[in-house]
């Protein structure tokens, strides 16, 4: 089947809806994460096809938030393990300062048979991108030009969509955390 | 009037310097491992090659696992055309025998080399799997990255590496000398 009638089938978004039992976690701050999964409230997930235009818009539309973009696929096995630390790092911020996403660089057919149940299983509190650039190499290089493409990737960008920091490669709860901390410090 | 002369000459050699650096190409030094028979094999045993292609792959990852028939294909297409094929397996969780077992099931004619603590990788500055070094018999780096650019096949539309034996083969320069490898990260000692 031609790809973009595929694309067009699955539709610009596919949103499904399920329960999240996620416990509230601790923040630096001491108050509840406010996040519906750390609510125990039902709450909707979407996985969305990303293009360009996209990217520039997560980028940018900032209003005000640090933006923690993280860069994965269910076929990388250091993604699958670090996810419960990024799923911890971004409960532990108040998310009218913090925003996470996750940029998933696996196929759109793959969206119901692998991306959705990784997300129910993992049960991850923040929204899900799903890239569609023409070549892998233009989303790499959309992000950050001198990224050599290997995942997972973390970039943190401050309030106003500038990169302020890399994190190349599998990393913790510590690490994300010390990488958010500096940002949000920053200017 | 002569420390100007001074000033002008060294900004001429300064700016030939940097041109310089920019246009020297990449070099690998020659290296041994052992295959998963624990043969051991120099790179400077594939001197004699028109290309020497370094292949960083794994027995787990499912893009790596995806180009398996590819490399199989590139083997045949290019090993009767003095292109010496080179398997690297860098992976700290995929033993010896995991690499063994891989390439027989899936007729990896071509040796594949047991990395241990990622030294290699770390040399040539492999990032993933598969990702791909094409050197000259000096040991040059012509071309690194990726192999195609789709992990499926089927919608492959640029056969990058490919296109870079042609050019060697035909004595040409490589158009592009480097592209972005994709694929899964090597698992490194830490």
């Amino acid at each position: 089947m031609n790809r973009s009638i595929l694309y067009s089938a699955i539709v610009f978004s596919i949103a499904i809806s399920f329960f999240a039992f996620g416990q509230p976690s601790s923040r630096p701050d001491g108050k509840p994460a406010n996040t519906p999964a750390a609510e125990g409230r039902e709450r909707s997930f979407s996985v969305q096809l990303m293009n360009a235009s996209g990217l520039q818009n997560i980028i940018h539309q900032r209003h005000g938030k640090v933006l923690v973009m993280n860069v994965w696929a269910t076929w990388c096995l250091p993604c699958m393990e670090e996810f419960p630390d990024l799923v911890k790092s971004a409960s532990a911020y108040d998310t009218s300062k913090v925003e996470v996403v996750g940029i998933s660089l696996d196929y759109a057919d793959e969206i119901e048979s692998k991306v959705i149940p990784f997300i129910k299983k993992n049960k991850i509190p923040f929204r899900i991108y799903l890239a569609q650039f023409d070549s892998q190499e233009k989303f790499i290089n959309s992000v950050k030009k001198s990224w050599n493409g290997a995942i997972p990737a973390t970039f943190i960008y401050d309030r106003h969509g500038k990169q302020k920091i890399s994190l190349i490669g599998e990393q913790t709860f510590d690490r994300f955390k010390a990488g958010i901390d500096a940002v949000l410090r920053s200017k | 009037m002569r420390h100007n002369m001074i000033r002008t000459l060294a900004a001429i050699l300064l700016i030939a310097g940097t041109v310089f650096q920019a246009e020297a190409k990449k070099k690998v030094e020659n290296f041994t491992l052992e295959d998963y028979s624990g043969k051991k094999h120099a790179l400077a045993d594939y001197s004699s090659s028109k290309a020497i292609v370094l292949m960083f792959i794994a027995t787990q990852c499912p893009v790596s696992n995806a180009y398996n028939d590819r490399m199989v294909q590139l083997y045949k297409d290019y090993a009767g055309k003095k292109v010496a094929f080179v398997g690297i397996n860098s992976n700290k969780q995929e033993s010896v025998d995991d690499i063994k077992n891989h390439a027989k099931e899936h007729g990896f004619e071509f040796p594949i080399l047991k990395d241990w603590n990622n030294t290699i990788a770390d040399k040539l500055g492999a990032s993933v799997t598969p990702e791909i070094f094409v050197l000259d018999k000096h040991f040059n780096v012509l071309y690194h990255g990726r192999i195609d650019d789709s992990r499926r096949e089927s919608e492959v539309a640029s056969r990058d590496l490919r296109v870079a034996l042609d050019a060697v083969l035909d004595g040409k320069k490589v158009a592009t000398e480097e592209t972005k490898a994709f694929g899964c990260s090597i698992k490194r000692v830490k």
